[in-house]
Parts: C-alpha cells; structure tokens; sequence
C-alpha cells in the first residue's frame, strides 16, 4: 500500500472499520512516515468531532404537540380499511390468482365474452342499419298508414298498382307488415276504376284467385280482420265501378 | 439499533393500527418520531421542515399500513418514506429561493462553525450550521447517505434498503462523502 492509500484509506474509512491487514500495516507505516502519521492525527481528530455531530442528535421543539398535530391529521383523512376478515378474503383471492392456471382461464374467458359481445353488438348494428335503410324509404311516406298483410295481398297491391301505375308504393317492413300510403292506397283503387277492359279483367282474375285461396291468409286476428277490412273495400269499390259503366252503357 | 420498541410489541402495534387502532398508532408516532426527525432536520437543516416531513411520513404510513411488508424492518420502511419527503422538501424548497436563501444568510451569519463548541451540548441551529458547512459541496445524494450511515448509523445494507441503491454506489458516494467532511473537519480549529 502507497501513502496515497493509505491517506485515501483514513479519510475514507473509520480507523475501527480497518481490517487486521490495514491495521498492522497503519502501525508499522506511521512508525516510519511523518507525513501519513500527520494526517492519520487529523483524521482521527475529525472522526471524534464527527462523533461529537452524531450525538448532537437534533431535538423536536414540542415531542407531545407534534404527536398530537400527526394525530389530528391523520384523524381527518381517510381511514384504512382493515378488518381480520377482509384481510382473509382479499389474502385468499391473492393466494388464488397467484396461480398461473386461474389467471390464464381467466384470461380466456374474459377474451370470449368480450369477442362475443363484440359479435353480438356487430349483428345488431347490421340488422339495424338495414332496417333504418328501409324505414329511409317509409319516412318520405307521409300519413303512412300500417297494414298488417300476408304477403299475397301485397303481391296483389303490388300487381294492381303495376297495372295502373307502374311503380311501386309499398314497403315491405316484415313478411307479414307492409307500409303503403293511405293516398296512395286510394290512387290504386281509383286507378283500378279507370282500367281498360282486359287489365282489369286481369286484376279481376288475381283478386279471385287471392280471395279464394284463404288459406294463404296467415298472422293473428287482427291480420286477419284487416285483410277483411281490404277486400270489402276492393269489393265495393269494384261494384261502384261496374255501376258506373252500366249506367254510361244505358246512357 | 434506534428502535427502542422489542419487536413483537412493534410487531403487536402495527397489527393493531392495521386494524384501525388510533391508540396504537398513537404509541408507534411517539417512538418513532424523534429518528424520522433526525434524519429530515439534518437534511433540510430547519425545523419546521422537519416536522412537517415528519408529519407527512406518518400520515403516509398510516395510508399505507396494509402494504407493510413485515418481513422488512419498520424503521427502514419509515426511513424511506422519510427520505423520500425530505428529497420532495428540498426540491419545493429550492423552488421557493428566496425564503431560503434568506434563512441560509441568517444561519451563517448566527452560527459560523469556527465559533460553535463542539464539547457541550449543540442547539438545532448550531448542529444544521456544523452539518450545513461539512456536507457544503456535496450533492443530496451524497447527503443523505453520509447522514444515513455516519450520522443515523445504519448499515450499508439499510442505506440500500432505504434509497434503493447498490451497495457499490453507496461505498462509492460514501467514500466521496467523507473524504470531503474528514478534509474539512481536520482543517477546523475547534476546540474538542
């Protein structure tokens, strides 16, 4: 070890942390050395000084008030929650996810609830994005009216319209609801009255075939009863007609 | 070491102001206290810093009570929260110069250290102007870590424990640390 050391070493170092080594060679170096043995003087006066600092320990002004001050404030904020049985509890739940096995089927299942959410949401938003383009059609209908049908009779309405019109002015919302415009309605049964010879012979023709065949009348009472309501009104408007050309004949 | 409580009656408080008892708490403050002052006013040197760490490191543990691991010692657990707030005060402080640099003129000013006898009894004031004008050149780190193991007697592994460092990088600061001091100390003429 070279002065520079050891200098290093005593400043660095308390004298009683030396090891054995260090110690017999401090002894026999400061025997021989004026200079180390100057600073090994200083050094051990500043470790009984540094002593002196470390037992100087600094001194609270009023120990009581300051227990009490921790107290106060400790009593205005929020206590921990603790009790032997929670502690047991949340002890259990950390003891068993802890476990690899359980986080990882839990993970898997937290993962397929989610996809399947997911799908779930992405069907119905389909589904009603659809619906929402065919109501666009229904809200430029104003005053619609719903009609609860069999799809024949909008098969019917639909042919009868064609004959007159030539477009069409029905929805189809379900297979058993149709929209159709309460005028629009009425320009179809005006139209039928305005037809040539052979078209409404033609319309004539699907109204029998329709009106025979009941058992294509399906839905519930009301359905039903609606498609009565329909028919009776075809029925009446059909005589009025054929009143009409009577008369215009006589004429 | 410092803590003057046998174990398992700090074992039996701890238990008891984990399950909410104030009383206990209460006894825990009372005997810890003073060495989380220690340390806070040898570091900022002020003693209404001090206490206010104080105040704030067992309002601290209190919040954390459940997650004290038993298995650590509770002074070094309380010492690094300890530690950790007087680092937080010095840096609100420097934030804050002017008051600080007012109290620094009124301590050198009050409390030269050639003037200060070491062989009776220090003041606060007296200890933060001797600690002040030896740890002068040092950084915080530096600081903290002289004061953890000269000045608070702490093992090296405690020091670790405590501001999360290597045993190397304490040697190292230490090493430094002291150096520094011993140097300054064996110039003073003061009596001993």
């Amino acid at each position: 070890m070279t002065c520079k050391e050891l200098q290093q070493l005593l400043y660095s170092t308390k004298i009683e942390d030396f090891d054995p080594v260090e110690r017999e060679f401090l002894t026999k170096h400061l025997a021989d050395c004026e200079t180390c043995g100057t600073i090994f003087q200083e050094v051990t006066r500043a470790d009984r000084l540094l002593e002196r600092i470390k037992d100087a320990a600094p001194r609270i002004r009023n120990e009581q008030a300051l227990t009490e001050s921790i107290i106060a404030a400790i009593g205005s904020v929020k206590r921990p929650i603790s009790n032997a049985d929670t502690n047991m509890f949340l002890g259990r739940l950390h003891e068993l996810f802890s476990m690899k096995i359980i986080r990882f089927a839990c993970s898997v299942a937290l993962l397929v609830c989610g996809l399947t959410y997911v799908l779930m949401e992405y069907n119905d938003t389909k589904a009603i994005v659809s619906l929402e383009q065919r109501l666009g059609k229904k809200s430029e209908m104003n005053s619609a009216h719903i009609f609860k049908q069999e799809i024949s009779v909008l098969n019917f309405f639909h042919d009868l319209y064609k004959l007159s019109n030539g477009s069409a002015s029905s929805v189809e919302l379900t297979n058993t609801l149709v929209l159709i415009k309460k005028t629009d309605l009425q320009t179809l049964l005006n139209g039928y009255k305005s037809l040539d010879g052979v078209s409404r012979a033609r319309v004539d023709e699907l109204w029998e075939e329709y009106r025979k065949d009941e058992s294509s009348i399906v839905g519930s009472e009301n359905t039903r009863e609606e498609i009565t309501i329909l028919r009776n009104e075809i029925e009446r408007l059909k005589k009025e007609v054929e009143r009409s050309n009577q008369t215009k004949g006589r004429q | 070491m410092q803590n003057t409580t046998p174990v398992d009656a700090l074992i039996q408080l701890i238990e008891d102001a984990q399950k909410g008892d104030m009383m206990a708490f209460e006894k825990i403050v009372k005997y810890h206290q003073s060495y989380a002052y220690a340390i806070a006013f040898r570091f900022l040197y002020d003693e209404d810093d001090a206490e206010d760490v104080v105040q704030e490191s067992f309002i601290r543990i209190w919040n954390h009570l459940q997650d004290f691991d038993p298995e650590m010692k509770f002074t070094t657990w309380m010492y690094k929260i300890v530690v950790n707030l007087c680092y937080d005060k010095a840096k609100s402080n420097k934030r804050r110069m002017s008051v600080f640099a007012r109290w620094n003129e009124n301590l050198s000013k009050d409390n030269c250290i050639e003037n200060i006898d070491l062989e009776r009894d220090l003041t606060n004031k007296e200890t933060a102007a001797v600690i002040k004008s030896l740890a002068d050149g040092l950084s915080e780190k530096q600081r903290m870590i002289f004061l953890l193991r000269d000045l608070q007697d702490l093992t090296i592994q405690e020091v670790a424990d405590i501001t999360g460092m290597s045993e190397s990088g304490i040697k190292a600061n230490l090493f430094y640390a002291r150096q520094n001091i011993k140097k300054k100390l064996a110039r003073l003429e003061v009596r001993i």
